[in-house]
């Protein structure tokens, strides 16, 4: 499983794992974040039953596995926390953050020892050996309760399934040409995403962030002023919509 | 039925599934125990032997019941502990999976821990999969051992049937009937069960 360093400073460190060359034929790619502080670690959108052997291994490249003691998953989707049951035998000491709304529904992955830490409607926030992250809300985008996280000092937004691109397993990391990339954006935004009104409102709310990464669940990161033509782009499309990929 | 292949989890909930249909019959039993007990006062003194035996049909019913309703909580407690051992073997695998491929991880250490509480988590929950299977066992047995004498009640309410009027005769042995096919169904069920976990 590929895995980069996406941010360092002295407080902590950013880092997007996926492309598994050993993943099973026709699951979807996920990318799989992870910041890690002095102290601790916090996981994001770990992915699912499938990909846990393949995290673990590239989680103890960068930090001992006990540091992990924070999850986060974004909505309660299988390719997004299917591996909890899993999680939990190796996390005895972890806390799960995910929207109020799903608790009783992810707790169907197995959940003995893990906790968890039920994020409002309006959002929230962590703080992780001095480093701050916000849960923004991205609800509707796509899950009814649904959130994403945004790293102030780092400027980088975890955006879930917003960004997400159908591309092939082996596509690199980042957008090489925008408008080649839209291609790849555009059926998975318009089936995906069920509203207009929650469209807005999320690209209302993340255009008073100041984002030098977005980073999809699935496809490539957007940086620097690709965030923005995304932003206008995803502002521009009718969602909601069924129809052929 | 062929559950040869099936794991110890799916065949604990066969086993469940058997003794509820068991229960079932067990149920329709003390109604059969009821009547008989109606029909035997109604038939005078010849039938006073009858009358003794529909007793002995409603205990037995509800005896089966009983052990029916324990045998089902052992099914299920057995089945539990061995979806649960079965759940822990997968992540046993991953955990092995997740070793070999991070052999040169700084950090590949630090899973160990959790790998061995797994593998001793899994010996408790195997553990507590046999004690209940066990359990299971000897209560099915106790049930087949009440059976036998349910194939005696029957043929002893057959020959009382045959010592009262004519008018009574036929009912009391369609109840004499009743109680054997309902002990051959509850012994094929328990049959069944024991099959399945011996398989």
């Amino acid at each position: 499983m590929l895995t980069r360093e996406i941010f360092n400073s002295n407080s902590h460190r950013w880092f997007v794992f996926g492309r598994d060359p050993e993943k099973p034929n026709k699951i979807i790619d996920t990318n799989q974040y992870m910041v890690a502080t002095a102290n601790n670690a916090l996981l994001m959108d770990p992915g699912g039953i499938e990909l846990f052997a393949a995290m673990l291994a590239s989680v103890v490249r960068e930090v001992p596995v006990d540091q992990i003691t924070h999850l986060f998953a974004s909505h309660q989707d299988p390719d997004i926390i299917s591996s909890l049951g899993l999680w939990d035998k190796a996390l005895p000491n972890a806390t799960l953050h995910a929207p109020w709304l799903w608790e009783g529904f992810i707790r169907h992955f197995g959940m003995q020892q893990i906790s968890y830490s039920a994020i409002d409607d309006d959002g929230g926030q962590l703080e992780i050996d001095g480093v701050t992250l916000q849960f923004i809300p991205a609800h509707y985008l796509h899950a009814s309760g649904n959130h994403h996280v945004y790293d102030p000092e780092a400027k980088i937004l975890m955006s879930g399934d917003v960004g997400a691109a159908l591309d092939h397993d082996e596509a690199p990391l980042e957008i090489n040409d925008f408008d080649e990339h839209v291609k790849k954006m555009t059926y998975f935004h318009q089936r995906w995403m069920p509203s207009n009104k929650a469209k807005n409102e999320w690209i209302e709310r993340v255009s008073q962030l100041e984002i030098e990464q977005m980073c999809p669940q699935h496809g490539r990161i957007f940086k620097g002023d690709q965030v923005k033509r995304f932003l206008d782009w995803f502002s521009d499309l009718d969602v909601g919509i069924v129809g052929n990929p | 039925m062929n559950n040869a292949n099936h794991q110890t989890f799916v065949k604990a909930a066969i086993v469940a599934g058997e003794l509820h249909q068991a229960m079932m019959v067990a149920h329709k039993l003390t109604i059969t125990a009821a009547n008989a007990k109606v029909l035997s006062i109604k038939a005078g003194s010849a039938a006073a032997g009858f009358g003794a035996l529909t007793q002995h049909i409603d205990e037995l019913a509800h005896n089966v019941i009983d052990i029916s309703k324990s045998v089902n909580r052992a099914a299920v407690a057995s089945s539990k502990a061995s979806s649960e051992a079965e759940r822990t073997k997968i992540a046993l695998t991953q955990f092995s999976r997740a070793k070999q491929r991070a052999t040169d991880a700084p950090f590949v250490d630090s899973f160990l821990k959790a790998y061995n509480d797994t593998q001793q988590t899994l010996k408790s929950l195997q553990t507590d999969y046999q004690r209940e299977l066990k359990r299971l066992q000897g209560e099915l047995e106790q049930i087949a051992g009440d059976l036998r004498g349910a194939n005696v009640l029957a043929t002893m309410s057959r020959v009382e049937a045959t010592l009262v009027s004519h008018e009574h005769a036929s009912a009391l042995r369609d109840i004499a009937d009743n109680v054997a096919t309902a002990a051959d169904t509850i012994n094929h069920h328990i049959k069944q069960s024991q099959l399945c976990l011996a398989s």
